[in-house]
């Protein structure tokens, strides 16, 4: 696998790193880091801003009785036991962890079928009150013209697509908003499998995409 | 030994030895600032302390889980309060990566890179102590305080692209900063 080109933006590392994130955005980026040493490089130093600022922080005076509470319940803790690894099938191992866990907790994904093409999974987790899910587009698929009245964030986990003459391809992260307005060419020859956090619906722009997102829950 | 070099020492003790009194010096260290911290995310006082003994309770138990090429001893504590909050107070998940997946892609850590972690936070202390007072106040109101930019752009009046350029520049000079070599005497 090549290095990813397209990274999330920078201030959503940052929230990732210090916590600001919500949960959707901190489940794209945590599985982009999976597949981009060099954002894991950039969040390692990030984190490392949050233990310097924790060392600085002047500290509150703390009671003897809550050292000593603490002392006396580490006593009693058994120590943590890592629990044994069970091993990833193959149709899995495309999807990252944390994705895997949210996608397939049985370990295997649920598709809905919404068209010829179009398959996706939706998440247990929610960005602007939409549904994170996975979709899976066949090759060739064309995503209708659409702009976006937040924001859209698109992971690519196989396969790829062209926006605005750039491919992005696995581990890729697409950003859209409201400035955007656009169409996804799906690369023909394989199924493009995307990570997708949309902040609202989609608001098509042609009559095509129109009729295709009344059908469809996009 | 810096500062670092002697925490890992503590975290050491713990993981090999259930060194008490190594788990007393990062308690002494760790509890009060992690009550501040947590603190200043609007949890009250009776819940702050309660996450603080939670969170040095993982300390101790996950011990021999800590890496100390991966990250100093303070950045993990930060994390592990950090990722509480976000369970106990927002209650919400926090999904992070998970550095023995198979599926993950890339190399190991350079050799430089785990001397830098090791050295510990004061490049960063340094290096943030330089900064100019607006970038510095930004970064204190993401880290500390757990605000976004948006939150940060609402909150001080300011564009959201003002604010994402002020990061930047704040960011940069920082990695700047932590990535010049040592002077060898």
């Amino acid at each position: 696998m090549t290095a990813p080109r397209h990274h999330p933006p920078e201030a959503l590392l940052v929230d990732y790193a210090s916590g600001a994130a919500p949960e959707a955005i901190a489940l794209l980026v945590a599985t982009h880091l999976a597949l981009c040493p060099r954002c894991r490089d950039d969040v390692d130093l990030l984190e490392r801003i949050g233990g310097a600022l924790l060392e600085e922080i002047p500290a509150l005076p703390m009671a003897q009785a809550a050292l000593l509470d603490a002392k006396d319940q580490a006593a009693r803790a058994r120590p943590h036991r890592l629990e044994p690894r069970r091993p990833v099938p193959d149709d899995l191992l495309m999807f990252p962890e944390p994705l895997r866990a949210y996608l397939a907790p049985k370990g295997e994904v649920k598709w809905t079928l919404a068209m010829p093409g179009f398959r996706y999974c939706e998440l247990d987790v929610q960005y602007g009150g939409v549904p994170v899910r996975v979709s899976s587009l066949a090759g060739g698929f064309s995503v209708p013209r659409h702009t976006h009245e937040g924001l859209e964030l698109n992971l690519v986990l196989h396969g790829g697509f062209t926006d605005r003459g750039d491919d992005y391809l696995r581990g890729d992260v697409a950003v859209g908003d409201a400035t955007v307005t656009h169409h996804l060419d799906i690369h023909r020859g394989e199924s493009c499998v995307l990570l997708a956090v949309n902040e609202h619906k989609l608001v098509p722009t042609t009559l095509a995409g129109r009729i295709l997102t009344r059908l469809l829950p996009m | 030994m810096s500062e670092n070099e002697q925490l890992v020492a503590f975290m050491d003790a713990i993981a090999s030895a259930r060194d008490a009194d190594a788990f007393d010096e990062l308690y002494r260290r760790f509890a009060p600032r992690v009550t501040a911290y947590l603190l200043k995310r609007h949890a009250d006082r009776a819940v702050a302390d309660d996450i603080t003994q939670e969170v040095m309770l993982t300390v101790w138990k996950r011990a021999a889980s800590f890496e100390p090429e991966r990250a100093s001893v303070a950045t993990w504590i930060f994390t592990i309060a950090r990722n509480r909050y976000i369970d106990r107070i927002r209650r919400e998940k926090r999904p992070e990566l998970d550095p023995d997946d198979p599926a993950l892609v890339g190399n190991e850590r350079s050799p430089e890179s785990v001397l830098d972690v090791r050295r510990g936070s004061a490049r960063v202390e340094d290096a943030l102590a330089a900064l100019p007072a607006e970038q510095a106040e930004l970064i204190r109101m993401a880290y500390v305080d757990g605000k976004s930019h948006s939150e940060i752009a609402l909150e001080r009046e300011l564009p959201l692209g003002t604010v994402k350029s002020r990061f930047r520049l704040a960011l940069d000079k920082l990695r700047t900063q932590m990535d010049k070599k040592e002077r060898v005497p």
